[in-house]
């Protein structure tokens, strides 16, 4: 997407918003919804579902980092992308 | 036969405007455009450079249909909440945005598989690269849900959610200040509803550019979606 | 409180939670009757003839421009044309004055040649008949300065020159002697 120089700051930047509140959201739904799932099965409320939530957020703010993140550096380190 | 409710009148209402108004404009088009033609073009232009063009750049032409389609429809439906005699939006059904939220779904993941194929695609969305690999297993259903089902999901709620709450807006306003200046007798209730009314004007405004905002947003991300799913990099 | 007013604002229907998020047979039906209306609209006549308009317009910038060009390159050929043909025609002007010239030059010359020409035919024919005169009056004149010449002789010699021949003869020798002394003088 960068090497397009058509696209400009404001799309890619309201695209990218939307991508990293959708990861951010998806982690804890995720691991969360599997913890809940867990909790029920073995009646361990709520320690699978927190310890799921915050799973589920740590590797969303990991993967935001991988996709993003890293980029961001990259641009202010060396200048490529 | 047909169980039709009101917002599907209004769907079918609002869906004969759209076709006569560019059947008007575009049926003897001119070099050098008039009246309601030149007003066409510049719906068209509006779509063409500020979302497919600039989201898409060489990519625009071939998802410009569906960009198109999409931004006249949600808005034609959206606008119907502050239109008199309708008074609600067409898109406040969960129907309309789902039906535009798979179509959507439907050809990003399409556009990615026929740029980078199956196994492309599904590399580039579900494993980000330098992650180390037993972490995948952590990663990889996160960016599952995140993009083949949030994606989607949120294009529809979101849209449907604004055009619930514009509509809860206004009926409450103006039927709050229907009930305070009409029926009931207090007086002292007089002064707020005259409040309440000029207050449900401002949302009726407010409402006009909702109905466009949310037109736009809806098929800008689907633009987006696109250009990341037929993009060179990643 | 918030699920209540939704369902007064969704119009006292029987929808209920979840069901908001559920959509209704006749909705999806009326809903994608219209995104398939609407998408043939666009394909099949909004879009490829706003496209078309454009092409059109584009055309006729691009020809607009083409055809200035051409004017201009037009304008430059006539000019180079015209300045052509000025210096073509100054260049016939002088050439016409150049023959003129050498004409008339030709024709004094040719007048020139022909007037002494018949100046010296008539010089000529003035010199032959002089010459032809000449003669006569040179051979009448030796007649008869020989008959006086005999006519003398006899009377101063008393006796008739009997031999006519002879006599001639002598006339003969003396005029060419008289002729003689007088070409020595």
């Amino acid at each position: 997407m960068a090497s397009d120089p058509k696209i400009k700051p404001l799309s890619k930047g309201e695209g990218l918003v939307w991508s990293v509140i959708g990861t951010l959201v998806s982690g804890p739904l995720v691991w969360g919804l599997l913890g809940a799932f867990l909790d029920r099965k073995f009646e361990t409320e709520p320690i699978y579902l927190v310890s799921g939530l915050i799973l589920g957020f740590v590797m969303s703010m990991y993967i935001v980092y991988v996709r993003y993140g890293r980029e961001e550096i990259d641009i202010k380190n060396g200048g490529q992308s | 036969m047909f169980a039709m409710t009101r917002i599907n009148l209004i769907m079918l209402v609002m869906t004969t405007i759209l076709f006569v108004f560019f059947f008007m404009a575009f049926r003897k088009p001119q070099v050098v455009p008039t009246g309601i033609q030149n007003l066409g073009e510049m719906f068209l232009d509006f779509v063409r450079v500020h979302i497919s063009e600039e989201v898409l750049g060489h990519h625009a032409k071939r998802f410009n249909l569906l960009l198109t389609t999409m931004f006249f429809m949600i808005f034609a439906f959206n606008i119907t909440g502050i239109l008199p005699l309708m008074h609600i939006a067409a898109s406040s059904v969960v129907a309309v945005p789902l039906i535009l939220g798979v179509a959507s779904y439907l050809v990003f993941n399409y556009a990615g598989i026929k740029q980078h194929g199956v196994k492309g695609y599904l590399q580039m969305n579900l494993f980000p690269p330098g992650v180390p690999i037993p972490l995948y297993l952590l990663v990889t259903p996160i960016e599952a849900v995140s993009t083949f089902i949030f994606r989607p999901a949120t294009l529809t709620i979101r849209l449907v959610a604004n055009m619930i709450a514009g509509h809860m807006l206004l009926v409450l306003f103006y039927g709050g200040a229907n009930y305070m200046l009409f029926i009931s007798d207090s007086l002292f209730l007089k002064p707020f509803g005259v409040f309440s009314y000029m207050a449900g004007f401002a949302f009726t405004l407010f409402e006009i550019l909702v109905a466009f905002l949310q037109a736009y947003i809806f098929t800008l991300l689907t633009a987006v979606y696109i250009s990341g799913a037929v993009s060179e990099e990643h | 409180m918030i699920e209540t007013t939704v369902l007064a604002a969704v119009g006292g229907e029987d929808i209920e939670g979840i069901q908001l998020l559920l959509p209704a047979f006749y909705d999806l039906l009326f809903g994608g009757l219209s995104f398939v209306i609407l998408l043939v609209l666009f394909w099949k006549f909004a879009l490829p003839r706003a496209q078309q308009v454009l092409d059109k317009r584009t055309d006729s910038i691009q020809g607009g421009i083409a055809r200035a060009e051409q004017q201009e390159q037009e304008a430059a050929q006539l000019l180079s044309q015209y300045r052509e043909q000025l210096a073509g025609a100054r260049n016939e002007a002088a050439k016409i004055r150049t023959q003129a010239q050498s004409e008339r030059d030709e024709i004094v010359t040719q007048a020139k040649t022909e007037a002494s020409s018949a100046a010296e035919q008539i010089k000529i024919q003035a010199t032959t008949a002089l010459e032809a005169e000449r003669g006569r009056v040179v051979t009448n004149l030796r007649k008869e300065v020989g008959d006086l010449a005999l006519a003398l002789a006899e009377k101063v010699l008393g006796e008739s020159l009997k031999d006519d021949a002879k006599a001639k003869a002598v006339v003969e020798r003396f005029i060419a002697d008289i002729e003689k002394s007088a070409g020595k003088k």
